[in-house]
């Protein structure tokens, strides 16, 4: 006998167990949509293999794990901050999500994976908010707070693309979990995203293949890391649309949705 | 048959589920209206021969007994 999460089981029935685990791994990176949303979990990213011309695909933990990171606890509080219970003081929190491309050579935190740890992240479309302040009607001027619209991005004529990404090994020194981390790159926005994310004006930086294959796979000089991470995509070859507000939860998250009092965007 | 994706109510939280079609094998994927990580679970035997529901992996039983029943219920109504 032997236990499945603290189950006692045959172990016929622990084999068949552990075969399902591995076929809904298969599973995610083969039928899943591979829509990149706001919470940290796995995700179908490509890695190199060391020492030949050939990459794995593997699943990671979105959102970048520093390795001064001690264990799964001290990342919650990193993460999400809070009254830090030794210090007795309030840190906020830290977002590993993205890394700034322009930026991350100087960051202590993400240099050494930029220059040694690329990857790439699988991805059939990603989600952003669009800030709009209606015109306040007594006053006539726009009103302080945004009114918030969560759009789908997707590539024209692309079921699948790939964004620059940066990994890193981790390992918690309480249960001794190896866990993978990767953050993905951004950029300035392009002439869509600057509408769509106008509150930050950045997107992913999408790579076409051939710079895609450079990233993953070629030994680069800070000069071309830093030329290939502010690659945008075209916009013209790209299509947000707007979805419903509670798309997290709803059966088909990327349907659109009409909002009435919502200004479309610009042609670009 | 039920739709192999639709939602379950859990207090105020609406959640999606999708039944993942696997060779052998009958799996479903909760992906909550909060931040938490999606869960997928899966019905298994003990060692009495008893179904009980588990998360695939391992790690969050009693995430996969509460929802289990919850897809149960769902499903014989």
């Amino acid at each position: 006998m032997c236990y499945y999460n603290g189950v006692k089981v045959t172990h016929g029935e622990f084999i068949r167990l552990k075969q399902l685990e591995k076929l809904i791994a298969q599973y995610d990176f083969l039928v899943k949509p591979l829509e990149i949303g706001f919470e940290y979990g796995q995700y179908p990213v490509l890695k190199k293999l060391e020492g030949v011309a050939d990459f794995e695909i593997v699943q990671m933990e979105w959102g970048f794990i520093p390795h001064y990171i001690s264990n799964r606890q001290d990342l919650e509080h990193f993460r999400k901050g809070g009254v830090n219970p030794k210090t007795g003081k309030y840190d906020v929190p830290i977002l590993t999500l993205n890394a700034i491309g322009e930026e991350m050579l100087e960051k202590t935190t993400y240099k050494k994976s930029a220059m040694h740890r690329r990857c790439l992240v699988l991805s059939s479309g990603f989600y952003e908010w669009r800030h709009v302040f209606p015109k306040n009607k007594r006053t006539g001027e726009p009103v302080k707070t945004a009114i918030k619209y969560p759009y789908f991005i997707t590539l024209n004529d692309r079921e699948y693309f790939f964004m620059a990404g940066i990994w890193t090994p981790w390992t918690d020194r309480v249960t001794g979990e190896y866990v993978e981390s990767f953050a993905i790159v951004t950029t300035r926005a392009n002439a869509l995203m600057e509408q769509v994310h106008n509150s930050k004006k950045r997107m992913p930086c999408i790579l076409p293949e051939d710079l895609a294959y450079e990233w993953l796979m070629e030994d680069l000089d800070e000069s071309r890391i830093l030329e290939i991470a502010s690659t945008q995509y075209s916009p013209a070859e790209m299509t947000a649309r707007p979805i419903a507000k509670d798309f997290i939860s709803a059966l088909d998250p990327q349907a659109p949705f009409e909002y009435a009092d919502l200004p479309p965007l610009a042609a670009v | 048959m039920a739709d192999d994706n639709f939602a379950i109510k859990s207090g105020a939280m609406l959640c999606r589920v999708e039944r993942l079609k696997l060779p052998g094998h009958s799996a479903f994927r909760i992906i909550f209206g909060d931040h938490r990580k999606p869960l997928i679970i899966a019905r298994a035997s003990n060692a009495d021969a008893a179904k009980f529901w588990t998360s695939i992996p391992e790690g969050r039983q009693t995430e996969a007994e509460e929802w289990g029943t919850l897809i149960e219920n769902y499903l014989k109504r």
